[in-house]
């Protein structure tokens, strides 16, 4: 399907995406916000716990997922999946 | 961090492992933004955001501890290295702490410290790399190896590819990483490793548009001083005892003729050394082309003439009596000009005309009007002699 090993990743990461919303249940729309409020952790990690109260409470994790300490890869992986979860709404893709 | 990728939901597991290999596609600015928030800066903060989710994503793909490790410490070094054969600056003080946070890192720590320990270790093994130390890499290793036993294995395959990588020089692990990394280059800067070959490349030629720069080529290895201008410096022999004076001649031929103008020898320029003190360091004359003047002379000068002064006024006599189509019968040269002895000048009367009612030879008084005395000087002689009387 994808030509090059970028485009065949991406792929592969809009349907990991599709799948981890529908295993959790959550709207793509928290998802998005979340990647934002990791964002901004990212740039102050004071805002860590608010992040991971945020993200427990929308049932994208357990306690157990998250270190009370910041977690700069959980941070990332959250991030992209938000743009990448806003993209696939403003295309359509992800009703598809 | 271990107990996040341990104990994390497998949906969460499974999507964190494909989501982390496109962060750099999706959001390429991520990566320095965490290595700015682990502590690190500038091109170390890009090798250690290139390391941490490098590392994450091979632990998240179910890849043991080690290979994570040694994944992230080689995205780390990948970057650093990157910019490390351009500049090549800082690189012995940034090694030495490197070396000893690896050992720290192996020894005990985890999560996010393992990481940045890792990418320590790495960036120390790439200046060693770019500085051309093999001992530097070398010395890296070693203290993994003495720095603790907690994790053997670890220890062993994070010493073993460190110091392999320190063994190989830059040229040819950049060179093996563009040979591996060609087949991903879809897109510049899609990767970390990909964005690190580009800054490689970016910073080569920018060193190389640089004069008076080290000029790294990558795949030599080498590095060069680019060519420059030196200081040209005169330096006259020591002044001996009882010798004349320092002269350096600087003879004509040195100097380029000018062009133009009258040709001739260009005269002998002589730098002379000031003569030599004792206890003085030595004579040194530093000469530069501004200090020699070249003044043509010639065999033959031209003669030298006074400017004209282009207010001054030329003057020229013209006449303004013409005599035509009478020929003068002879007499004074006055009588002549006056044309009083020309045939038709009436002689009656010319006396008196001439000399007022006075006889000959009389000559007025100017001031005193006392009656004339009959005298005769030159002026009355003339006159007289003028007038033929």
């Amino acid at each position: 399907m994808a030509k090059n090993p970028s485009n065949k990743q991406m792929f592969e990461a809009k349907q990991g995406i599709k799948q981890y919303l529908a295993t959790v249940k959550v709207p793509p729309e928290t998802l998005v916000k979340i990647g934002q409020v990791a964002d901004a952790v990212i740039k102050d990690k004071a805002l860590w716990p608010m992040f991971r109260e945020q993200a427990i409470k929308t049932r994208l994790v357990e306690p157990d997922d998250l270190d009370m300490k910041v977690d700069y890869p959980s941070l990332a992986v959250f991030s992209t999946m938000g743009k990448i979860t806003e993209q696939m709404l403003a295309s359509g893709e992800m009703g598809a | 961090m271990g107990k996040f990728w341990s104990k994390v939901k497998s949906a969460f597991k499974a999507v964190a492992s494909v989501a982390l290999v496109v962060v750099a596609i999706v959001q390429p600015q991520l990566i320095p933004a965490i290595g700015n928030a682990l502590g690190f800066t500038g091109a170390a903060a890009t090798a250690a955001g290139a390391a941490t989710i490098t590392t994450a994503s091979s632990l998240a793909q179910g890849n043991s501890l080690d290979v994570a490790l040694k994944q992230g410490a080689t995205a780390g070094v990948t970057s650093f290295v990157g910019v490390n054969v351009a500049t090549s600056t800082g690189s012995a003080a940034v090694g030495s702490a490197a070396g000893s946070a690896a050992g720290t890192a192996v020894a005990g720590g985890s999560g996010a410290d393992i990481i940045r320990n890792a990418v320590s270790g790495g960036i120390g093994a790439g200046v060693g790399d770019a500085t051309g130390s093999v001992a530097a890499g070398k010395g890296a290793g070693t203290f993994i190896a003495t720095g603790g036993n907690v994790n053997a294995a670890i220890n062993t395959a994070v010493s073993t590819e460190l110091t392999s990588l320190a063994k190989q020089g830059v040229a040819p692990y950049v060179a093996s990483a563009k040979e591996t990394l060609s087949n991903l280059v879809a897109t510049p800067g899609t990767t970390p490793e990909q964005q690190a070959i580009a800054g490689v490349q970016g910073l080569v030629d920018e060193s190389k548009a640089q004069p008076g720069t080290q000029l790294a080529d990558a795949g030599a290895g080498t590095t060069t001083d680019a060519g420059r201008l030196n200081t040209v410096t005169v330096t006259s022999p020591k002044y001996q005892a009882g010798a004349p004076e320092n002269v350096l001649p600087y003879t004509s031929t040195d100097v380029t003729k000018p062009s133009g103008g009258a040709a001739g020898s260009l005269s002998t320029v002589t730098v002379t050394a000031p003569r030599y003190e004792a206890g003085a360091p030595e004579n040194v004359l530093p000469y530069t082309s501004s200090d020699v003047t070249t003044t043509p002379t010639s065999d033959k000068q031209p003669v030298a003439q006074k400017p004209k002064d282009p207010t001054a006024r030329e003057q020229t006599i013209t006449p303004s009596i013409y005599f035509t189509g009478v020929t003068p019968t002879g007499g004074a040269p006055l009588s002549q000009a006056l044309g009083t002895n020309l045939p038709s000048f009436p002689t009656t009367g010319a006396t008196v005309g001439l000399t007022g009612e006075r006889g000959a030879g009389e000559i007025e008084s100017k001031e005193s009007g006392k009656e004339r005395q009959n005298v005769w000087n030159e002026a009355s002689l003339r006159l007289k002699d003028a007038l033929g009387v």
